[in-house]
């Protein structure tokens, strides 16, 4: 019953969570002398967000479908490969984007930081979930014991008197260390993208503005498909640990309220899994300057 | 600086590409354009935005040094040195000749040429 309504709220996550990724899009305020160039690398740019994610796609599924008698290890770890996959096709896509054409090339002389071209919101959001995720397996890794063949935190066991209940397969370090080690690799591959466009040429004859608005709007579609494969890691993390710890027929009185927060932190993270990759999906929205002399949002 | 200075570079233009980075530079540091203390670009961000090799640009910057137009320091960049602008030229000339030398450039004509055309137009 409760993981009947846990599911439907998740499915709802997913629903709500997609369209609000959709209708939260950044807007792009353009030159429209500038608009053929920049709708090109725009539609550049959200095509190696699809074919990334399409290929990192076969490749979590290569992991999931595999079967080496690991005990889903590898599964465990296939989110991340995802996203490391995602991140990195589009991290080449923008590295080889012929940025420059014609017999007459232009560079501005002001100075170009790095953290400029950075989207803030993004890059905290991907922060908080990679720090959440942290803490779910530490915890997991914490709270885990041998299984019955003595496989160190696969499982999750309490003691009531005389009697004993135990539970699993539970995130603890029996996946824990390889889900870290693979959410480190997908973190480390969304700092690399993120530096590389921060240091490509710039796109053609655009103002330093609107340059910086687009190398923006490319690290905010990475860090939202890293935050999206961060958030595919810990929906079934938390949900599995929620699972046994209401599922245990003994337990301390704790075990509920967190098995609760845990099942609270596995619809939130669908729904932001969700709405990161509504937004990377459908990429920014571009308003010419002359119809609305508006900000970035 | 609150306005946006660009280089420009015509690969069609018979002067070496270090050379027109070079008399650009200088250009606007003697006119003012680029005040004492202003701070350049990195040389990879100039090469990279203008499709040209590292070393092109270094080039470049190293012949300003060399005339102490400008000075590189490993911590804080390359900078414009002071006392070399001269009196600076109204705005407006400044943009129409910028608007000049980019067309020539467009067209592969040769500063010198362009100097001519001027002279004839004045």
């Amino acid at each position: 019953m409760v993981l009947s309504l846990v599911l439907v709220l998740c499915v709802a996550a997913l629903v709500v969570g997609a369209a609000v990724g959709w209708s939260r899009r950044r807007v792009i305020v353009i030159d429209p002398q500038a608009r053929t160039v920049l709708v090109r690398l725009r539609h550049r740019s959200g095509g190696a967000v699809l074919l990334g994610l399409v290929l990192g796609g076969l490749a979590a599924a290569a992991m999931l479908i595999a079967k080496n008698g690991d005990l889903g290890r590898l599964a465990s770890m296939a989110p991340a490969a995802w996203g490391t996959v995602a991140v990195l096709v589009v991290a080449f896509a923008e590295l080889t984007t012929p940025h420059l054409e014609g017999e007459v090339r232009t560079a501005s002389l002001r100075i170009r930081r790095r953290l400029d071209a950075v989207d803030t919101h993004a890059a905290l959001l991907a922060l908080a979930m990679f720090a959440a995720l942290a803490i779910v397996l530490g915890i997991g890794w914490v709270m885990g014991e041998p299984d019955d063949m003595g496989r160190p935190g696969r499982s999750i066991s309490t003691t009531c008197g005389t009697t004993g209940a135990s539970a699993g397969p539970w995130p603890g370090s029996f996946y824990g260390g390889l889900m870290l080690f693979a959410a480190a690799e997908l973190a480390l591959a969304t700092f690399a993208a993120v530096a590389a466009v921060a240091e490509r040429p710039r796109a053609g004859a655009t103002s330093l503005e609107t340059d910086t608005m687009l190398r923006r709007a490319s690290s905010g579609q990475i860090l939202l498909v890293s935050t999206a494969a961060a958030a595919s890691t810990l929906a079934p993390t938390a949900g599995l640990m929620a699972m046994l710890l209401l599922g245990l027929g003994c337990r301390p009185w704790w075990y509920v309220p967190l098995g609760v927060v845990w099942g609270i932190v596995m619809v939130g993270a669908s729904g932001v899994a969700a709405s990161c990759l509504g937004t990377a999906l459908w990429g920014p929205r571009m308003v010419d300057r002359a119809e609305e002399p508006v900000v970035v949002r | 600086m609150s306005f946006e200075l660009q280089l420009t570079v015509a690969l069609a233009d018979p002067t070496p590409p270090y050379e027109q980075v070079r008399r650009q530079l200088a250009g606007h540091i003697q006119t003012g354009r680029l005040p004492a203390g202003s701070r350049l670009p990195s040389v990879r961000q100039l090469a990279a935005d203008l499709g040209l090799a590292a070393g092109t640009v270094a080039r470049a910057y190293r012949e300003l040094e060399d005339v102490g137009l400008i000075t590189t320091d490993r911590a804080r960049g390359t900078h414009v040195t002071e006392g070399h602008a001269q009196r600076p030229f109204p705005e407006d000339v400044v943009g129409a000749a910028s608007a000049l030398a980019t067309a020539a450039r467009r067209h592969g004509v040769s500063i010198e040429s362009t100097i001519e055309a001027l002279r004839t137009a004045w």
